[in-house]
């Protein structure tokens, strides 16, 4: 309660400044919307200009069965538009290549391979739109599956994205995807169980 | 059938009772035949080619396409719509086909029964899994499997795997479900089958637009039930179309049937409609022909009389002696028409100009009517009829020698060809002796004469080509003898009246819903469930170790969710006691990275398992599964059999001997390796090569015949090399036209012989009897034209049998007139220098 004693006591002409300020406030969200409207469009436009990307990853499962979270790394190679690669390396050898709406699972430590069509696995569907999207800078094709909010500037930025469709949500909560320039840099998935995963990557020698 | 000869009336000339009694005989026996040619049983399923004495192996596989699970399957591919309308016509469609009582199961994809199977997995893990060991089980085990737990989470498909751990830590329904969908787990969209119908990424069309929704039902019914299979396939076509009115944007969607049911199916219907169209359009051709030639309804109409009634007492005879009739026999019916039709241009040709034997002249035959028979047999016809009788006789014999021969083959097929076509054949020239001459206009003669004359000079020139041909058939016969390991072919899937593309859809959908046609498969067969549940699991055991080696890609068996009693009980013994069981996994838990009580629904059903009763056939009721095990697993009274199909085997000789091998040191004698290409090869085979021999029974049959008749040998010689060097050439012509020559050919060729003795015996009467050949050309260009018209249209049918017969018998025939011209006339000069 110091705090509202403190604030009380205040010098009126900073009480009018705060007023000022809070009516800029009011008025603010418009400006604002419109700036992150310019950033999101500029991000996308950035991300959207890179024909083929390559990167390290390190991806941390935080999975409330284990103690610690488990990790794993390994290349992420992405061809425009939306054909994309994740090789893990570490700790157990595997790829997964999406392209168009097919997930080819190749578990080379266990010589099984799969091929999953994208829309049977509405959770495996909600991050690889989130991935893709991003990735492609497809702004249009993000917008249909996620509530998008944007956050930083063109140089160091955030997409916040909560998905649209009721089956998504069920599994995954939102998708933080960070970048700087036309780099992306993490991607975090909170899942609705509690569970989360961390992916950070990291530019690689093409 | 009384002989009218001997029957003399003294009333009304014009209309004896012996011509009623005739007529009558023939209307009774039409109507007779008639109705049970409309009561027979019509089948197209492959009994007819299957034998009556059957190894073990052809047994197993004669009861696999008969009732077998695979046989009963009904595969259907929905397209034309995008996805999400391709969604709901598949679910409206399995929902009206669940609905009826006809289908033992309907599948696509949706989540009926889905949870049975998951939970029957999950339930019986540890009764099911081949992983419940000793060695599973202990620390060092546990650890290893908990390790491999964690690991699996840092992978993408932990995603999924993450809510199965702490019940299943050693992973059991995750392998399971593996195994089950090996490599081809079939996606869907809203939870229903769809697959894009291109997969190559090459192509980059939208998915939606090239998208095909998969079902997959069985029909209750046998699959050689083809009545059965006929109403199932009709269902499931209405049932789409019901889907369809009910469907928004689905103006455009189609849907295609496949599966072994359907196929037979829709063969019996191709065979019987392509019969039916093709035989019509040749006998309209023919009808043209002899309208062409005789100018007279009547005429025409008699012509088809023999015809007509040889086909119908064909098909009653097969319908009595074999109790239904095969759809190929009825294929066969067409070939009738090629030398029935014959017997009536014989006699209406001939009539007036025969008289030529006596030197006496059509404008004389009054003076000739004093003979033994009264005016009943007063016509042109009957005189003529009495004439050229003893040529068509023995012309008649000699074809029913040909295919008589084929009664005694082992195959059902073959038999009733041969039944048909010697009861089609008597029936057909009685009909011409006995009933033409009575219904023929009393002054009945042929008008136009010159033609037979332009024929006659034409057919003069040909014995020229008589050294020429003799040096090219000896060839070709020794061209023969070089490759006669390329001349036939043994592929019984080219005689399939399925079309390549049917086949290669049927692949595509199998393919997609990972149900392949199946090649290599062990076979475990004992005279009880348990004990062909334990040899099976042997035989799995070895095959385990066969996928390991790289030999095979997978396989399937029965036990997988049927294991034998022995090794259920033997799992549920290899679990620890729990409180053993919480003691080492407390253990194994420090230091795998998961926290310390997360197994607590582990233990749990550890727990459970114990007093869990043994999985049976009927715990499965109610999954997929079932299905499944039922597919693999043929019990019969005093026989049960497994049969765990292989896929991805080498089919190089090294890989099947290893193979073979492998399961031949399991050293029972109650599991062998089966190829069932090889095994239906096999069975062709010995189909062709009893065809064959029994074609050259009747070719020697013939030959006997002949001599028998003509009591020289080197008439009989004579007589025969046209018709040897007409088969030749046919068979070269066929070769050379790129075609291997499969039964169907074959029994096409004995048709050559039958229809080319006619020409020949014809001929050769004539050059005895005169050495004129003008009066008797007309008549064998006019047979000759309308064999080759009736089997030129069949030759362009898309169904393997009645292309073949068609092709072969047009050819021959043309072959066996010319050859006969050819070889027969040297001898005339002769012939009348003896005489004169």
């Amino acid at each position: 309660m110091t705090f509202g004693k403190n604030s009380s006591s205040l010098h009126p002409a900073l009480v009018a400044a705060t007023m000022m300020l809070a009516m800029l406030g009011v008025m603010a969200p418009s400006y604002a919307a419109d700036a992150k409207d310019v950033l999101l469009k500029s991000v996308m436009a950035r991300l959207a200009s890179v024909k083929s990307a390559k990167a390290d990853f390190v991806e941390k499962k935080f999975i409330k069965l284990l103690n610690a979270p488990a990790e794993s790394s390994g290349v992420l190679i992405y061809t425009a538009p939306d054909r994309f690669e994740k090789h893990t390396k570490h700790p157990l050898e595997e790829r997964m290549t999406v392209e168009r709406d097919m997930v080819t699972l190749n578990n080379v430590a266990r010589k099984k391979q799969q091929q999953i069509f994208i829309p049977q696995f509405p959770a495996l569907a909600a991050i690889v739109d989130a991935m893709r999207g991003a990735l492609s800078g497809n702004l249009p094709q993000l917008q249909q599956a996620f509530s998008i909010v944007v956050s930083g500037n063109s140089a160091r930025w955030k997409l916040h994205l909560v998905p649209l469709e009721a089956s998504h949500y069920a599994y995954i909560l939102a998708v933080d995807v960070t970048g700087r320039d036309d780099f992306i840099d993490s991607i975090e998935i909170f899942q609705s169980d509690g569970d989360r995963s961390l992916m950070s990557m990291t530019r690689a020698a093409p | 059938m009384p002989h009218p000869s001997t029957v003399v009336s003294p009333f009304a000339p014009r209309r004896t009772p012996s011509r009623i009694w005739i007529l009558g005989i023939w209307a009774t026996f039409i109507c007779l035949s008639a109705w049970i040619v409309f009561r027979a049983d019509y089948r197209a399923d492959i009994s007819a080619f299957l034998p009556k004495n059957p190894t073990a192996n052809q047994q197993l596989l004669v009861d696999q396409l008969k009732d077998g699970v695979v046989s009963r399957l009904t595969l259907m591919g929905i397209e034309g719509a995008d996805a999400a309308t391709l969604e709901q016509l598949s679910k409206r469609v399995a929902a009206q086909l669940r609905a009826d009582p006809q289908w033992a199961s309907v599948n696509n994809g949706e989540a009926v029964g889905i949870e049975q199977d998951g939970k029957f997995l999950l339930d019986n893990r540890y009764l099911l899994s081949d992983n419940n060991k000793p060695a599973t089980w202990s620390v060092a085990g546990l650890q290893a499997a908990l390790n491999e737990s964690r690991q699996m989470l840092s992978q993408n498909a932990g995603l999924f795997a993450k809510e199965l751990v702490p019940r299943d830590p050693t992973g059991e329904v995750m392998r399971m479900l593996d195994d089950l969908v090996a490599n081809n787990a079939v996606a869907t969209v809203g939870g229903v089958w769809v697959v894009p119908r291109v997969r190559s990424a090459a192509v980059p069309d939208s998915v939606d637009s090239g998208s095909r929704a998969l079902l997959m039902a069985q029909t209750k019914a046998a699959g050689i039930d083809l009545d059965a299979q006929q109403r199932a396939m009709e269902a499931a076509l209405r049932a789409f179309e019901t889907a369809k009115q009910q469907t928004a944007n689905a103006a455009n969607a189609s849907v295609q049937l496949s599966g072994p049911g359907v196929f037979s199916a829709l063969s019996r219907e191709r065979i019987k409609s392509d019969a039916t169209r093709f035989s019509t359009i040749a006998t309209a051709l023919v009808i043209v022909l002899v309208w062409w030639v005789y100018r007279s309804p009547r005429v025409m109409a008699l012509g088809l009389l023999p015809v007509a009634t040889g086909v119908l007492a064909g098909i009653a005879a097969v319908a009595l002696v074999f109790g239904s009739v095969h759809g190929i026999t009825l294929g066969f019916g067409a070939t009738l028409i090629g030398e029935a039709v014959d017997y009536g241009i014989y006699l209406f040709t001939l009539i007036g100009r025969d008289d030529y034997r006596d030197g006496q002249h059509i404008s004389r035959r009054g003076e000739n009517t004093n003979s033994a028979s009264d005016s009943v047999e007063n016509s042109n016809a009957h005189r003529t009829m009495k004439l050229i009788w003893p040529t068509l006789r023995l012309g008649v014999m000699t074809s029913v020698c040909g295919f008589s021969a084929m009664m005694l083959s082992d195959f059902p097929g073959l038999q009733q060809l041969g039944v048909f076509s010697v009861a089609g054949l008597i029936a057909a020239v009685l009909v011409t002796r006995f009933v033409l001459p009575n219904l023929l206009p009393h002054d009945f003669q042929v008008r136009d004469t010159s033609l037979g004359q332009k024929l006659a000079s034409l057919a003069r020139a040909a014995p020229r080509a008589k050294w020429p041909l003799t040096l090219a058939v000896i060839a070709l016969v020794a061209a023969g003898v070089i490759n006669r390991q390329t001349l036939w072919n043994d592929d019984i899937s080219n005689l399939s009246p399925i079309s390549l593309s049917e086949q290669k859809r049927d692949e595509e959908l199998r393919t997609a819903l990972g149900a392949p046609d199946v090649r290599f498969m062990v076979v475990a067969e004992t005279t009880n469930l348990e004990k062909t549940l334990q040899a099976a699991e042997k035989a799995a055991a070895a095959l385990v170790a066969l996928r390991e080696a790289g030999l095979i890609k997978s396989f399937d068996t029965p036990t997988q969710f049927l294991p034998s009693e022995v090794t259920q009980n033997a799992r549920k013994q290899a679990l620890p006691a729990i409180d053993a069981m919480r003691a080492r996994l407390d253990q194994a838990v420090v230091s795998s990275g998961f926290s310390k009580d997360a197994f607590e629904p582990f233990l749990a059903d550890v727990e459970g398992t114990r007093s869990r009763p043994l999985v049976h056939r009927n715990t499965l009721d109610g999954t997929q599964l079932a299905t499944k095990v039922d597919a693999l697993l043929v019990q019969k009274p005093n026989r049960v059999t497994a049969i765990l199909p292989i896929q991805g085997m080498h089919e190089d000789a090294e890989s099947q001997l290893k193979v073979a091998t492998a399961i031949g040191a399991l050293a029972s004698s109650n599991v062998r390796l089966m190829d069932m290409k090889t095994e239906t090869n096999e069975l062709y085979q010995t189909y062709r090569h009893q065809a064959l021999v029994y074609s050259l029974a009747g070719v020697i049959a013939i030959a006997l015949l002949l001599w028998i008749t003509t009591r020289s040998i080197s008439r009989t010689a004579r007589l025969l090399l046209p018709l040897a060097a007409a088969v030749i050439v046919t068979a070269a012509t066929l070769l050379a036209l790129g075609i291997s020559l499969s039964i169907f050919h074959l029994v096409a060729l004995l048709l050559v012989i039958g229809v080319g003795s006619n020409y020949v015996l014809f001929f050769d009467r004539q050059l005895t009897n005169d050495g004129s050949i003008a009066p008797i050309m007309l008549s064998l260009v006019v047979c000759n034209l309308s064999t080759v018209f009736g089997f030129g249209v069949l030759a362009l049918s898309s169904m393997p049998v009645l292309k073949a017969i068609g092709g072969t018998v047009a050819i021959g025939a043309v072959l066996s007139l010319v050859f006969a011209a050819v070889y027969l006339q040297q001898a005339s000069p002769t012939a009348r220098r003896n005489k004169g």
